[in-house]
């Protein structure tokens, strides 16, 4: 592969470096609401590897059997929800700027809008997903199932971490630890030859998408062999940066991890937005693990390769706000593909160097940043710290 | 002559108990060396021995102090929280394997508690698995000990490996020397590598206020990158892609404990471990610096005002925490027939070191005796295959257990609350014999 062309080499690694980015995205933004409530979660890791190995399995059960009607349904009713809430979001920005209203045409307004919206997005997506593959329809189920796993395995650490005041870090190396022994002992004990992989069989790669790949440069690096994850990755880091910056319960979960004691003083329920910022996170986490089995490995080995712990590092890198992060996690999925790919690209070819030393660049760089900002940085005050109402 | 005269006077029964066990476990076997009922005959001495022990122990502590209150021993009430954690742990393991297989649950489940107590060759590969395990377990406990969280014991481990099988590859330059002074040699090799990688994140923690677990986590990849990389790069046997065969002269010596325990795969690396927990011990409880290092670790600002250097001395205990592990490198890898592999997967050791050290409530004794237990408990989940169970399950204990230990608050409040209960009790019962006898 020597004669390549710069363009060519472009796209070739960059649908890679996307595919690599947009789980570490979606996993250091559910690090973000974790932490931002106050609960420093390194328990990513596992989340993720739970969620990989449940959403995995679930796939490969589903692509033998295929996606029975009513599990179409569910699978439109949980993302009409999210689309229903989306559209709420704006229907808010608006009424926010139409101005006065009365306090009952405010709620009915609201909860009439959100009803309507919700169900019109539940129909219209089970109309879609009904005409679309059967792999798309796999791929949603998978997903939702990873979310819905991650939430389930992060409640045991926010209720070490809030109700208990455990320490978080103790929590959540538990957990590291609980996730690949149960993945594997699990899948040695049940599956037909007694390995711990999971194999996914079909390919959940878009050739192309109609009509806008035919933009021309655009077209190439964006819209050709992408994974439908990484569209669903983007609306999803999107609306929870608006959630997080731009609703009242952002607002909230923020201060919470600020000064709780102040938070609550207003009569903000700690608990019950801590609890939340866990479970965002455990979502986002678990989804990000299957969307990452779905764009690397194409079958599950009980690992998810460090992204738990690289995801971290991106959102310290990204020193906590989302624009940055994007960056950091371009930068962390660069490095990486690099690391994959640099005998292909002449230029690096010339330079001589092991493939781990691209490998080693983003934690060092996480390093030599945490040396030099680390006096002023956004890390929220009271993350780590268990809420006690008795210390104000 | 008086001193150790008086100690003898105040401690006949421990000296006695010591005495017996060291005949018990290391001057009988090698007389009569594998049978088992020297084996039985041992293991009911020496639980006979240890339950007479605690008993005096006991009543003499209760006639010293008769009005003690248990529920106030913070020490007495962290082990019964160890204790219930591992219940907790176990059960959860039973309750998984009758959901796995219940026809094999129970015998499954009696193997893991028996453990590395099968025979004299499980006993010595227990105490050979948890040699690096009882290290990464000091490491990190001597680091919680001064308030730091040493995350980054896989990679301290991992450095130290290296140091330690490169002197033992390229041996040839230390020159014709004594085979214990080449292995020593490799030691400390890999107590200085690891020390340096644990002051790392101590510097960055002291002068620049970084967090020490982010920093060990990131330094856990890169040690495991650039470990690959110096693999490849000087020690590299290019046929089997591993590192080149150590020397036989650097190998840790096995301080005939093989003859002990015949046909395993028992070396001298737990004499290390245990000379370790007396060092790190006396270092803790017995001296300035570490009580200096304990300061630091409760108020880095009191200390300060105190005239401590608390700077300097985070960064020397973070050293010291990395030092150990990467002896434990060294007692892994300094092994014939083990080899350092350039294959980027962070050593699991560093992290079971995490939950050894908690289970051992960061006291150096108690991370022997925790570190013992997970061995035990391999060797149960290596037994255990017999019942067409995973091994995988012990992680998952361990796990459980650690998830528990978590919990301490919630344990040690529940202890508290029935010793309290129970003590109370008994207090009334004096009261109402008291006016009992006061009425007569």
């Amino acid at each position: 592969m020597d004669g390549l062309t710069f363009m060519e080499i472009v796209y070739f690694i960059f649908p890679l470096i996307i595919a690599s980015a947009v789980p570490l995205t979606l996993v250091a933004t559910g690090a973000l609401y974790s932490e931002r409530s106050g609960v420093v979660n390194i328990a990513l890791e596992g989340i993720m590897l739970m969620g990989a190995y449940v959403g995995s399995v679930t796939i490969k059960t589903l692509e033998s059997s295929g996606v029975s009607p009513l599990l179409n349904l569910f699978t439109a009713l949980i993302f009409g929800l999210f689309i229903g809430y989306v559209l709420y979001l704006l229907v808010q920005v608006l009424l926010n700027k139409i101005g006065k209203l009365s306090l009952f045409e405010h709620i009915a307004i609201r909860i009439g809008s959100y009803v309507i919206l919700a169900v019109f997005s539940t129909l219209l997506m089970y109309f879609v997903l009904n005409a679309s593959s059967q792999n798309v329809q796999v791929a949603l189920v998978g997903l939702l199932v990873g979310a819905i796993v991650g939430i389930g395995f992060s409640l045991f650490h926010a209720y070490a971490s809030i109700n208990m005041k455990a320490n978080q870090i103790i929590s959540a190396t538990a957990l590291n630890m609980f996730a690949p022994a149960f993945a594997i002992f699990i899948n040695r004990t049940f599956s037909a030859n007694g390995t711990q992989k999971v194999t996914i069989q079909g390919s959940y790669r878009i050739r192309e998408v109609p009509f806008f790949s035919d933009i021309p440069i655009i077209g190439d690096l964006f819209f050709k062999a992408a994974y439908l994850s990484t569209y669903l990755g983007i609306v999803i880091f999107i609306v929870a940066v608006v959630v997080l910056y731009k609703t009242k319960f952002g607002l909230r979960l923020r201060s919470c991890g600020e000064n709780p004691h102040a938070a609550d003083s207003l009569g903000i329920n700690i608990y019950k937005i801590r609890y939340s910022g866990v479970m965002v996170s455990g979502a986002l986490a678990g989804m990000g693990g299957v969307i990452f089995v779905l764009s690397f490995a194409a079958n599950f080995n009980a690992t998810v390769s460090g992204f738990g712990f690289l995801a971290l590092a991106v959102l310290i890198f990204g020193n906590w706000k989302p624009k940055r992060i994007i960056l950091a996690a371009l930068f962390f999925a660069s490095m990486r593909v690099i690391a994959n790919t640099y005998s292909v690209i002449p230029a690096l070819k010339n330079l001589n160097l092991d493939g781990e030393i691209y490998s080693m660049l983003p934690y060092v760089a996480t390093l030599v940043v945490l040396a030099f900002v680390s006096k002023n940085s956004a890390a929220p005050l009271a993350a780590g710290e268990p809420f006690d109402p008795g210390k104000r | 002559m008086t001193k150790i005269q008086h100690f003898l006077k105040h401690n006949i029964v421990g000296v006695v108990t010591v005495v017996s066990l060291f005949l018990l476990f290391f001057v009988l076997p090698s007389i009569f060396s594998g049978s088992d009922l020297l084996l039985n005959v041992n293991r009911l001495m020496i639980i006979l021995v240890g339950l007479t022990y605690i008993i005096y122990k006991y009543m003499m502590f209760r006639q010293n102090y008769p009005n003690f209150k248990f529920a106030e021993s913070t020490t007495l009430v962290n082990v019964l929280g160890s204790v219930i954690a591992i219940v907790i742990g176990l059960i959860f393991g039973l309750i998984l394997m009758f959901f796995v297989s219940p026809a094999n649950a129970m015998p499954g489940f009696f193997t893991i508690l028996k453990g590395g107590f099968n025979n004299l060759k499980s006993l010595g590969n227990m105490i050979y698995f948890s040699v690096p395990i009882i290290l990464t377990g000091l490491s990190v406990a001597f680091a919680f000990r001064t308030g730091l969280f040493n995350i980054g014991a896989t990679g301290q481990l991992t450095m130290g490996a290296f140091a330690a099988v490169f002197i033992g590859v390229r041996g040839g330059f230390l020159g014709d020397i004594h085979p214990l002074l080449h292995w020593g040699v490799a030691v400390l090799g890999a107590g200085i590598a690891g020390g340096i990688w644990g002051a790392i994140p101590g510097i960055l923690k002291a002068y620049r206020n970084v967090n020490e677990v982010v920093a060990s986590i990131m330094l856990n990849y890169v040690a495991m990158y650039l470990n690959t990389i110096l693999i490849t790069t000087y020690i590299y046997n290019v046929d089997y892609a591993r590192a080149l065969d150590i020397e036989r002269t650097s190998a840790t010596p096995t301080f005939n404990l093989d003859l002990l325990f015949p046909t395993s795969s028992v070396n001298g690396g737990i004499v290390v471990a245990v000379i370790i927990v007396i060092i790190l011990y006396v270092i803790l409880n017995k001296t300035t610096f570490g009580y200096e290092l304990k300061a630091v670790g409760f108020n880095r600002d009191a200390s300060k005002y105190a005239g401590m250097n608390a700077k300097r001395n985070i960064v020397y205990s973070m050293m010291i925490s990395g030092a150990v592990a990467g002896i434990a490198g060294a007692m892994m890898f300094l092994v014939v027939g083990k080899h350092l592999k350039p294959e980027n997967i962070l050593l699991q050791e560093g992290f079971t070191g995490i939950a050894i050290s908690l289970l051992g409530l960061s006291n150096p004794i108690g991370v022997l005796l925790a570190g013992l237990f997970y061995g035990s408990l391999q060797q149960g989940g290596y037994y255990m295959q017999l019942y067409d169970f995973k091994p995988e399950i012990i992680d998952i204990i361990i796990a459980v257990i650690i998830y528990a230990s978590a919990l301490a608050l919630f344990l040690q409040t529940f202890v508290i609350r029935r010793l309290k209960a129970r003590e109370m009790t008994i207090d009334a019962k004096k009261v109402v014999e008291q006016e009992k006898e006061g009425d007569k």
